[in-house]
C-alpha cells in the first residue's frame, strides 16, 4: 500500500503544487491586464481613486457614457462600472465593494436601467472573469450566487486554473510579461464602439411586428430585480449618495424592446421612496438618428459622446456645484 | 457519464473502492452493477437492449456447443441475424432506406416505407454487437467452450472500461481473465493510473484543443483560406488518434487498476510504411476482428479464385469497415479508397519489394511513410466531413490553395497560447511515444522518470487542458 501512497502523494501534491503557482502567475497577470473587463474590476477593488459620479449598469453603461465627456461638461471625476451583460446584482456588488474600499463615498450615482438588467432568470455574463479576485468576499459572495467554480476554487485553488480558457491564460501572460501594454480602447470602463456597423436589416426596428414587441415586453420577471432596487436604494440613501435611474436612448421608441410605461410604472415608487430620481431618456432626439447608433440600443462612439454630453448638461446645467 | 468528467473519477474511485473491499467471489458482481448503471447513466432504455442482445448470444453458445458441428450452423446464423438485426435497426435503417427512396424516385416508382423516428444511436452498439458475434462464431468453430455463469458473460459484453468505445475484447482474451481471480496489486494500479493520465493528457490537452480549431472548419470551409483548411485536415490525423489512443489510453488504464489486461488498440500507427501496415497499427481490435471473423472467412470460401479472392475479401472488409464506423456514404467511400489502395499494395508486393531494393533503404522507407501519411489524412477527410457535399466543399477549397496566403489571422480566438500549447503537446507525445511505447512500458525501467513523468503529464494536463469535456470521436460509431 506504501507504494501506491507514495505515487499518489507525491504526483498529486507536486502537480497540484505547480498548477497552483500557475493559477497565482496568471491571476497577477489579469489583475495587472490593461485590456477587457480587467481594469475596472483592478479600479474597483485596488485602486484607491475618488470619483465624484459613478456609472453602473450593463452594456448601456459601459457602451453609451463616455466618463471623459462627462468630466469636461460637469467639471468633476467619474467612472464608468459598467459591465456587459450585468444584472442589477452586479450594480449592487459594485456599489457596495466601492463603499467598502478606503475611498471617500462618491457624490452621485447614476444606474443605467432596463428591463434585461433587471431580470434575474438570466445567468451572470463570462463569470471567469471575476477570478483572479476569488479571494474579496464582497466579489465572492456576488459571482458564487451565480457560479458554483467560484466555490471550487476558494476551497480547492490549485484547481483555479483548470477554469481559465486560452483566451484568458492569454491575457494573464501578457498582463505579466507586458504589464503597461493597452491595446483596448477603454478608458474610465467606457469602451466606444464602431460607427456606420449598423448590421444586418433584421435588427433594423423598423421590421419588427407588434406581436413580437408584446412577447419582448414582459416584465414577470424583473421582481427580484425591484427588491434588489429597493436594497440598493436603502443603502444610497444610508449613505446620503443621490441615485438617479437613467432610461437610455432606445433607437425608435416604438421599437424599444420593452414597455417603457410599465417599466418605469414599476420602478418609480421605489424610486420615490428613497428620493432617487428617474430620468427617461428612451425619447430625445438622438433616438430618431440612426447614424448614432451601433445597433437598436448601444450608441456608438460619436452617438456615445453626443449623449453623455446631454446627460451632463441636463443634470448639472451649473458645473460650479460639483466639487 | 463521460471518461473526461468529475463524474466518471468519482464513479470509478467508488467502484474501485468496492471492488476491492468486496470478498473474490463477490468482485464480478461489483464490476457488473458498476457496468450496467454506467450504461445506464446514457439512457436507461439501451439498458435493456444491451440485456437481450447479451442473453440471446448466451444461451445461443450454450445451444450451440450442445448440438453436432454439421447442425449448429442455422442457430449460428440465427443468432447472428437477431443481433445483427438490431444494429441495422438502430445504426442503418434510415440510411438505407433513404437511399432506397432516392433510387426509386429515379425509376419513377412510389416507395412506401417511411422513416423511423429519428432515435439515438444506442452507444457502443456496434462494439459490444461485435463482441457477441465473435463469442458465438468461436464457440461455432470449438475454439472456446461456452461460458456458463451468465454474470461472467454478462460482464465480458457489459465491461464499462472498453463498453462505449471498445477495444474489442475477443472472448478469448478478457472472457478468460474474468474467470480468474483479482488479487490487489500496488504495481498495476500504479501503472493502470499512469495510462490513464496518458489518455486524459492526450484527450484533453491535444485533441479537445484541436476540436475548437477543426469543427468550424469543416462547417463551414467557405470561410477560410485553402491553406487553412489543408493544415486542419492534416491536425485532424493528431486530433484523431489522440482522441481514440486517449480513450483507449483510459480504458486500459482503468481495466488495469481492476486487475484486467484489454488488448491494445494502437502501436505508432503514423509511421507505417503502407496502408496495410497502417490497420496493423491503427484500431488494431477492429483490424484483428475482421481479420478473424470476416476477411479469413471470405478468403476460404473463395480460394479458388486466386489473386481475385484476395481484392474481393479485402473490399468486402473495408467497406464492412466502413460502413462500422457509420450509415454514411463517406464511410463507405473511406473503405473504399482502403481497398482500392491495400489491393494494390496486394497485387505490386513482388514489384515494389523490387524498387526497395534498387533505392537506398532509408530514402525508400520515409518516402513510404510520407505517402502512406498523406494518404491516410486524405481519407480521414471522408472520414470527418458530414457528407459527400462537405468533402467537395472541403477538396474545393484546398483547390484553391495559395502559399502567399497569411493563415495566422484564421487561428482567430484559438491565439498564439493555443497554437504553442498543440505544438508543444504534440512534440511531447510523439517524444513519449517514440521513446517509451504508446504503452509506456519503458517507463518502468526507472522510478524516477516515472515519477517525473507522473507529475509533469498531471501538471499539464491541469495547466494546459481545455476542460469543456467533449465527447470522444467513437463514441458516435
Amino acid at each position: 500500500m506504501s507504494k501506491l501512497i507514495k505515487f499518489l502523494a507525491l504526483t498529486l501534491g507536486s502537480a497540484f503544487m505547480l498548477s497552483y503557482i500557475a493559477f497565482l502567475l496568471i491571476n497577477h497577470g489579469l489583475r495587472n491586464q490593461k485590456n477587457d473587463t480587467f481594469p475596472v474590476i483592478h479600479e474597483l477593488v485596488t485602486s484607491e481613486d475618488y470619483h465624484d459620479v459613478l456609472f453602473i449598469g450593463s452594456s448601456l453603461a459601459k457602451n453609451n457614457i463616455d466618463p471623459r465627456v462627462f468630466d469636461s461638461v460637469a467639471h468633476c471625476n467619474s467612472y464608468n462600472f459598467g459591465y456587459p451583460g450585468a444584472k442589477i446584482d452586479h450594480g449592487e456588488m459594485i456599489i457596495t465593494r466601492y463603499l467598502a474600499s478606503k475611498r471617500r463615498a462618491p457624490e452621485k450615482i447614476f444606474f443605467i436601467l432596463e428591463p434585461y438588467v433587471m431580470d434575474s432568470t438570466v445567468e451572470i455574463n463570462f463569470p471567469v472573469q471575476y477570478y483572479p479576485y476569488y479571494k474579496d468576499n464582497i466579489i465572492y459572495n456576488y459571482v458564487s450566487k451565480y457560479d458554483n467554480d467560484i466555490r471550487l476554487i476558494r476551497y480547492f485553488p490549485f484547481l483555479g486554473i483548470t477554469k481559465y480558457n486560452d483566451y484568458l491564460k492569454n491575457l494573464g501572460i501578457s498582463g505579466l510579461l507586458f504589464p503597461n501594454r493597452v491595446t483596448s480602447q477603454l478608458i474610465k470602463g467606457f469602451e466606444p464602439l464602431d460607427e456606420n456597423t449598423w448590421k444586418s436589416k433584421e435588427e433594423v426596428p423598423e421590421n419588427r411586428t407588434t406581436e413580437k414587441l408584446e412577447e419582448k415586453a414582459s416584465l414577470k420577471s424583473i421582481n427580484y430585480g425591484v427588491r434588489q432596487l429597493t436594497e440598493i436604494c436603502k443603502l444610497l440613501k444610508s449613505k446620503d449618495i443621490q441615485l438617479y435611474v437613467v432610461l437610455p436612448p432606445t433607437y425608435h421608441l416604438d421599437a424599444a424592446s420593452y414597455n417603457v410605461n410599465a417599466f418605469s410604472g414599476q420602478i418609480i415608487p421605489v424610486l420615490n421612496s428613497f428620493d432617487a430620481i428617474l430620468i427617461d431618456h428612451t425619447n430625445l432626439d438622438i433616438c430618431r438618428k440612426k447614424e448614432f447608433f451601433f445597433d437598436a440600443h448601444h450608441l456608438n462612439k460619436q452617438g456615445a459622446a453626443i449623449y453623455t454630453g446631454i446627460l451632463a448638461a441636463l443634470m448639472f446645467p451649473d458645473p460650479i456645484r460639483m466639487k | 457519464m463521460l471518461f473526461n468528467s468529475l463524474g466518471f473519477l468519482l464513479f470509478f474511485g467508488i467502484v474501485s473502492f468496492v471492488y476491492f473491499l468486496a470478498p473474490t467471489i463477490y468482485r464480478n458482481f461489483v464490476l457488473l452493477l458498476a457496468s450496467y448503471f454506467f450504461y445506464i447513466s446514457w439512457e436507461p432504455v439501451y439498458g435493456l437492449l444491451i440485456l437481450f442482445s447479451t442473453a440471446i448470444s448466451y444461451y445461443t453458445a450454450i445451444l450451440i456447443s450442445k448440438q453436432p458441428f454439421n447442425t449448429r450452423r442455422k442457430t449460428m446464423i440465427a443468432c447472428l441475424t437477431i443481433n445483427l438485426a438490431i444494429l441495422f435497426f438502430f445504426k442503418y435503417f434510415n440510411f438505407f432506406n433513404w437511399n432506397l427512396r432516392l433510387l426509386f424516385g429515379y425509376i419513377d416508382l412510389n416507395y412506401p416505407i417511411p422513416d423511423l423516428m429519428k432515435i439515438a444511436l444506442p452507444v457502443g452498439i456496434s462494439f459490444y454487437t461485435f463482441e457477441t458475434i465473435s463469442y458465438v462464431m468461436d464457440v461455432y468453430y470449438d475454439r472456446r467452450a461456452p461460458e456458463l455463469n451468465f454474470s461472467t458473460y454478462a460482464l465480458y459484453i457489459s465491461f464499462f472500461p472498453k463498453l462505449l468505445a471498445g477495444p474489442i475484447e475477443k472472448s478469448t482474451g478478457l472472457l478468460i481473465q474474468l474467470n480468474t481471480p483479482v488479487s490487489f496489486n500496488q504495481e498495476r494500479i500504479i501503472d493502470g493510473l499512469r495510462r490513464m493520465l496518458w489518455g486524459f493528457f492526450k484527450k484533453i490537452v491535444i485533441a479537445d484543443r484541436l476540436a475548437l480549431l477543426i469543427d468550424p472548419v469543416y462547417l463551414h470551409p467557405e470561410n477560410y483560406s485553402g491553406s487553412f483548411v489543408l493544415l486542419t485536415c492534416y491536425l485532424f490525423a493528431f486530433q484523431i488518434y489522440c482522441d481514440f489512443s486517449g480513450y483507449t489510453d483510459i480504458a486500459i488504464g482503468t481495466s488495469k487498476i481492476l486487475g484486467y489486461d484489454v488488448v491494445e488498440n494502437f502501436e505508432h500507427p503514423y509511421i507505417s510504411k503502407n496502408v496495410g501496415e497502417f490497420w496493423r497499427r491503427w484500431h488494431l481490435s477492429l483490424s484483428n476482428w475482421l481479420r478473424d471473423y470476416l476477411f479469413t472467412p471470405l478468403i476460404f470460401k473463395r480460394k479458388n479464385w486466386g489473386n481475385y479472392a484476395l481484392i474481393y475479401a479485402t473490399f468486402v472488409t473495408f467497406i464492412i469497415c466502413g460502413l462500422w464506423h457509420g450509415a454514411k456514404w463517406t464511410f463507405i467511400i473511406f473503405g473504399v479508397l482502403q481497398g482500392i489502395v491495400i489491393s494494390f499494395e496486394l497485387l505490386t508486393k513482388r514489384l515494389r519489394k523490387k524498387l526497395a531494393s534498387l533505392l537506398p533503404l532509408r530514402f525508400y522507407n520515409i518516402s513510404s511513410m510520407l505517402l502512406t501519411f498523406h494518404f491516410i489524412v486524405f481519407c480521414f477527410i471522408f472520414f470527418r466531413a458530414d457528407s459527400i457535399g462537405n468533402v467537395e466543399q472541403i477538396l474545393n477549397r484546398i483547390g484553391n490553395l495559395s502559399i502567399h496566403n497569411n493563415i495566422l489571422p484564421e487561428f482567430g480566438t484559438f491565439g498564439a497560447l493555443g497554437i504553442a500549447i498543440v505544438l508543444f503537446s504534440i512534440l511531447f507525445m510523439l517524444f513519449i511515444e517514440h521513446t517509451y511505447t504508446p504503452m509506456l512500458t519503458g517507463l518502468n525501467k526507472s522510478k524516477k522518470l516515472s515519477y517525473m513523468f507522473s507529475i509533469f503529464t498531471f501538471a499539464s494536463l491541469l495547466i494546459l487542458g481545455y476542460f469543456h469535456p467533449q465527447l470522444f470521436i467513437y463514441f458516435n460509431f
